[in-house]
C-alpha cells in the first residue's frame, strides 16, 4: 500500500462523513434515520475495491467511536455504537468489502454488475447485519425489525444507483484500477 | 469538546473509561429485571451528574434518541409486553446516557490514542500504526475540503443553469477530490514519509 492509496482511502471516509452532511430523513417505523452516509460505503467498495474500501469504512468508525460528530445529523461518540441502529453501523466495513470483492469478480464491470454489487453489499449485507441487532438490542422478532427496516429499501436501491453510476464513470474516466 | 480535569470523571483516563463502559454495557445486556435496569439508569444519570454534563438545555441529537427510544418501547409493547417494553427502554438509556457521557468527558484525541493502541495488534496482519495515524488525520482534513469542493461546484453549476442532480454533483466532486487526495499524497512522499510500499512511480497525470 503506497500513500496514494492511503490518502484515497482517507478521502473516502471523508466523503462518508460529508455526505451525512445531506439532512437525515427520520422515518418513524423504527427509528433508523435515512442517510446518504450508505452511498459513500457503497462507493468506498466500489472505487476502491475490498480490502481499501473496508479500511475507509473502519477508519471512519474510529473517528466516530472517538467522538467525532460524523455521522449524519451531527451524531457521533460512543453513543453510536449502543443505540438499536448500531448493527446497521458496524456493517459498513463488511459491506464495503463485499461490495469491492463483487465488483471485482467481473472483468469489466458495467452498471448493471456494480449495480448488482451494490444492492448486494451496500443492501443485503448491511441489513443481514443490522436487522437482527435491531431485534436483539429491541427485544422484538425478527420479522417486525425487518418490516421496520423495509421503508429504507426504496432509498437504499436509489443510493446504489447513483453509485454505481459514479463508480463506472470513475473507472472510465479517471482509468481506476479496483 | 471536554475541559481538562473539569471533574473527577474528566480526570478518568479514556482507556478506564472504555473498559467501564464494556462492563457496564455487559451488566446491562445481561440483566433483565426492570428493577435492575431501572438502578443501571440511575447510576448513569448519576455519574454524568458527577461529571456535570449540562442537561438544560439537553444535548444535541438527543431530540432524535428520544424518538428513537419512545418508537422502540411502543413496538415492544405491541409486539411483546409492557415489561419488556419498560425493560428495553430502561436498558438503552442506561447504555445511551453512559456511552454519551463517556464521549462527552473525554478529549477525541485521548480516545483516538486509546482506540489506535487497541489496534495495535492487528500489526501482525499488516496494519501499520504510523499509516492509520496518518490516514485519521487525513480524513479529517478532507471533510472541510469536500463539503468546501462541494459548495464551490454547486454555485457553479448554479450559474450555469444546472440545478441539483445527484450525479451533476458527485462526478466533478469524485474527479476533483480524488486529484487533490493523489497532490496530498505526493507531497507526503515528497517529505519522505516511509510507506511499507516505494511511491507510486507512474508519470504525473496533467
Amino acid at each position: 500500500m503506497n500513500t496514494r492509496d492511503l490518502a484515497r482511502i482517507a478521502l473516502l471516509a471523508a466523503l462518508t462523513a460529508a455526505l451525512g452532511l445531506v439532512p437525515p430523513v427520520l422515518i418513524p417505523a423504527i427509528g433508523v434515520p435515512i442517510t446518504a452516509q450508505t452511498l459513500g460505503v457503497m462507493l468506498s467498495g466500489a472505487v476502491l475495491g475490498p480490502l481499501r474500501g473496508a479500511a475507509a469504512q473502519a477508519l471512519l468508525l474510529l473517528l466516530v467511536a472517538a467522538g467525532f460528530p460524523l455521522l449524519a445529523g451531527g451524531n457521533g461518540g460512543l453513543g453510536s455504537f449502543v443505540a438499536p441502529s448500531a448493527g446497521f453501523l458496524l456493517a459498513w466495513p463488511l459491506s464495503a468489502f463485499v461490495t469491492g470483492w463483487l465488483v471485482r469478480r467481473f472483468r469489466r464491470p458495467g452498471f448493471a454488475p456494480t449495480f448488482a454489487a451494490n444492492v448486494l453489499g451496500g443492501i443485503v449485507v448491511m441489513y443481514a447485519v443490522g436487522v437482527p441487532w435491531v431485534a436483539l438490542t429491541v427485544g422484538v422478532d425478527l420479522g417486525t425489525a425487518l418490516i421496520g427496516s423495509a421503508v429504507f429499501i426504496p432509498g437504499d436501491l436509489l443510493k446504489a444507483g447513483v453509485a454505481a453510476a459514479a463508480a463506472v464513470s470513475l473507472r472510465r474516466s479517471l482509468a481506476l484500477q479496483v | 469538546m471536554s475541559a481538562a480535569s473539569a471533574s473527577p470523571v474528566h480526570r478518568l483516563s479514556a482507556a478506564s473509561k472504555l473498559a467501564a463502559l464494556a462492563v457496564f454495557g455487559l451488566a446491562l445486556v445481561l440483566a433483565g429485571d426492570p428493577v435492575v435496569l431501572a438502578a443501571g439508569l440511575a447510576a448513569a444519570l448519576a455519574v454524568a451528574r458527577v461529571a456535570r454534563l449540562p442537561m438544560i438545555p439537553p444535548p444535541r441529537g438527543t431530540r432524535t434518541v428520544a424518538a428513537v427510544l419512545l418508537v422502540v418501547v411502543l413496538a415492544n409493547a405491541v409486539t411483546v409486553s409492557w415489561v419488556a417494553a419498560l425493560a428495553t427502554g430502561l436498558r438503552l438509556s442506561a447504555l445511551i446516557v453512559a456511552a454519551a457521557t463517556v464521549t462527552a468527558t473525554t478529549r477525541a484525541s485521548a480516545m483516538l490514542e486509546t482506540l489506535s493502541a487497541l489496534l495495535r495488534p492487528l500489526r501482525k496482519v499488516g496494519v501499520d500504526p504510523e499509516a492509520v495515524a496518518l490516514a485519521l488525520s487525513l480524513t479529517l482534513r478532507f471533510v472541510p475540503q469536500l463539503v468546501e469542493l462541494a459548495s464551490e461546484i454547486r454555485a457553479a453549476q448554479w450559474a450555469r443553469g444546472l440545478d441539483r442532480h445527484p450525479l451533476a454533483l458527485m462526478m466533478p466532486l469524485l474527479v476533483r477530490a480524488l486529484a487533490s487526495a493523489d497532490a496530498v499524497a505526493d507531497a507526503i512522499d515528497a517529505r519522505t514519509f516511509s510507506t511499507p510500499e516505494p511511491p507510486n512511480t507512474e508519470p504525473e497525470r496533467r
